[in-house]
């Protein structure tokens, strides 16, 4: 999306296609994905349930089963420290290990199920220091301490001591980060990192991972449903409906002139705290429900459930992914007439 | 009397669970849940109740359906003591206070049908005469909340959350209720859906005329559904009063720091702003004095020895802090 340079992006992800096999059919989760990522940038990557953006970044990481129900195309390539560029999808299992954690790393929605319930807090985290650096232990332990300190975790030898259903929702996030970090990865995916957390734990957790990124220019893809938070973190954003790309681009442009009816309705359905309603007024909806990916809706798979569709258009064919600004995707049919 | 009267009266409630340690079991401490809480609520009136997590909000939530038993303090439901009902009183009481979940997938038994959802109150209130007419009676809730009647017969697996949470309404709402407490009814579902189930309530409040008890994390959504907002903090009232200016204008530290840690969804609007620091205390120990006093930017040393008492500072306006000249 940027103009050409000598290097090569960090990640480059191209004609992703992810579907799976079930007893009901084909199932297509991610179609045609294509996006790429520069040094210390954020995007975001923007869906409901069912959209595809949690597995497209499974398949960044190289995360998706490997199994014959999973058919997976396309490339992802990653620049490593080393300044090589492989294809995450084509990597043997031992290679694709060490890229992991090492170049890239992962952060979830929900740390409890992320963590081992079983083991101290520290030794997780010396375990992620060790499978990637040769450090003595009593190295990778300073190391730990280090980072948890640096993330603003009060008393941090404590924290190392402790199992994770001791810790609160927040701080075990933060412990994932710290175990995400430890390898100075060059890209962070962050899969609704906030979702679970209250709104001030969700403050403090984006202003951290923003002093991060600050200071070690790394990459994150931000991946969430939640616009607001893409509002405040991110450069550049995509947006997924139906396991397809619908619009993408910087994101004060989509926020300010979004071009497909589905960014447009989500955008107008978030609650602003700028300009409050009285009560009773209503908020901007989008009627229907969410596709299920057996049974999407022919054409634009939006259509259904769109203000602007036409009959004969919109149901017919899959529209293509435009470009309608110098750095700006769209797919939708009627993009130049709807304004 | 009991027209003019507000519908549900709280005064002074407590809840407190007892900690057990140890073989035998001891009382090790108590988890002050809700600490002297007083408020009402109108009938035909939405309060919001906002807070993080561990606020105490949804134990409030239950103790008004008398879900649980309160500690000490009073609940008055149409001029009745909730705790002094008799058995008859009680399930008269349960037809006309509803509560919706957080979760529709929990909520909703896996085998049951969706007619058999909603019409099981009707059953169990024995409200309809025959099985025959629960089923017309299902298919006029099903509509008032926008799911056709070719639903009737499908299970929760069939279902999308949205669909599942409207179906739980429709259940909430087949015993006629004159109170609802809604915990968190949206929060589950996705982005387009939310603002659907919103929506929907606020409908359902001016059509049915209903009171709501509307629990949430998210203050922003609040303003759009609720009359008025009280924000909970380690169990206690912190601020109270009609939402719009309790939103524009907060009062209490906490409120204000409660609504700056939202996500301001204009990009060009982003800013460095205060952070609310460290995390909710544990309210087996909460601080003397004031609650919030630990993460407060501007206690001072009276705020460790007083607790503030809930004043009203303007029409309908009441908070819980000794300082006027903040924030």
């Amino acid at each position: 999306m940027q103009q050409a340079t000598p290097d090569p992006p960090l990640l480059d992800v191209e004609a992703l296609t992810v579907c799976y096999r079930a007893r009901a059919g084909l199932v297509h989760a991610v179609s045609d994905v294509s996006f790429q990522l520069g040094q210390g940038e954020t995007l975001a990557i923007v869906g409901e349930s069912g959209s595809g953006k949690s597995t497209t970044g499974l398949a960044i990481m190289g995360l998706l089963p490997t199994d014959r129900r999973t058919i997976v195309h396309g490339a992802i390539r990653l620049t490593s420290k080393s300044g090589s560029v492989n294809d995450v999808l084509r990597l043997a299992d031992r290679e694709r290990r060490r890229v992991r954690g090492n170049d890239i790393a992962m952060i979830f929605q929900d740390p409890m199920s992320s963590l081992n319930p079983i083991y101290s807090i520290g030794s997780q985290i010396v375990e992620a220091v060790e499978q990637h650096r040769r450090v003595a232990r009593r190295e990778a332990i300073a190391d730990a301490l280090r980072l948890l300190g640096q993330l603003g975790v009060p008393s941090p030898d404590r924290i190392l001591a402790s199992y994770p259903h001791q810790l609160s929702g927040g701080m075990r996030q933060r412990v994932m980060i710290a175990i995400a970090l430890s390898c100075r990865p060059r890209a962070l995916i962050a899969d609704e990192p906030t979702t679970a957390l209250d709104v001030t734990i969700q403050a403090q957790i984006l202003a951290l991972l923003k002093r991060v990124q600050r200071e070690t220019a790394m990459a994150v893809v931000f991946i969430t449903h939640n616009l607001s938070v893409v509002a405040e973190v991110a450069d550049r954003i995509v947006v997924m409906y139906a396991g397809r790309i619908v619009e993408a681009g910087p994101v004060r442009e989509v926020f300010k002139s979004p071009r497909m009816p589905y960014t447009r309705s989500l955008l107008r359905s978030l609650p602003r705290l700028g300009h409050v309603p009285r009560s009773g007024e209503p908020l901007e909806a989008i009627p229907g429900n969410v596709p299920s990916p057996l049974a999407l809706p022919s054409g634009c798979t939006f259509h259904p459930r769109c203000p602007h569709q036409v009959a004969g258009v919109c149901d017919g064919l899959m529209p293509g992914l435009e470009r309608c600004a110098p750095n700006r995707l769209v797919r939708c049919a009627r993009w130049r007439e709807i304004d | 009397m009991a027209t003019t009267s507000p519908l549900l009266q709280v005064r002074d409630l407590s809840k407190r669970f007892e900690v057990r340690r140890g073989v035998f079991r001891h009382i090790a401490g108590h988890v002050h849940a809700v600490e002297a809480v007083s408020f009402t609520i109108d009938r035909k009136e939405v309060l919001g109740l906002a807070g993080e997590s561990g606020s105490g909000k949804s134990t409030l939530g239950r103790l008004l359906l008398r879900l649980i038993e309160p500690t000490s303090g009073q609940i008055r439901f149409d001029g009745n003591d909730l705790s002094r009902l008799t058995a008859a009183e009680l399930r008269q009481f349960r037809r006309r206070a509803q509560i919706v979940f957080q979760d529709p997938y929990g909520a909703l038994d896996p085998r049951m049908t969706v007619a058999e959802a909603v019409s099981e109150p009707l059953i169990v209130q024995k409200l309809v005469a025959s099985p025959r007419r629960a089923r017309d009676r299902v298919a006029e809730l099903l509509a008032l909340v926008a799911i056709g009647p070719e639903y009737m017969d499908r299970r929760p697996a069939e279902l999308s959350g949205g669909q599942r949470q409207r179906v739980c309404i429709a259940r909430a709402l087949s015993v006629k209720p004159e109170f609802i407490v809604a915990d968190e009814p949206a929060s589950a579902l996705d982005a387009s859906i939310q603002a659907q189930v919103i929506n929907l309530l606020a409908n359902l409040k001016t059509r049915l005329g209903l009171a709501m008890l509307f629990i949430s994390h998210d203050i922003a959504v609040m303003a759009h559904l609720c009359d008025r907002i009280a924000v909970l903090y380690l169990g206690r009232i912190m601020e109270m009063g009609p939402s719009f200016a309790l939103v524009t204008r907060p009062r209490h530290p906490y409120t204000a720091a409660l609504l700056s840690a939202v996500p301001n969804p204009d990009p060009e609007l982003r800013r460095e702003r205060p952070l609310l620091e460290g995390e909710v205390p544990s309210p087996v120990s909460p601080p003397s004095g004031c609650v919030f006093r630990t993460r407060c930017r501007f206690a001072i040393a009276a705020c460790a020895s007083t607790v503030p008492p809930l004043r009203q500072i303007d029409a309908g306006r009441f908070m819980a802090c000794l300082r006027d000249d903040v924030p």
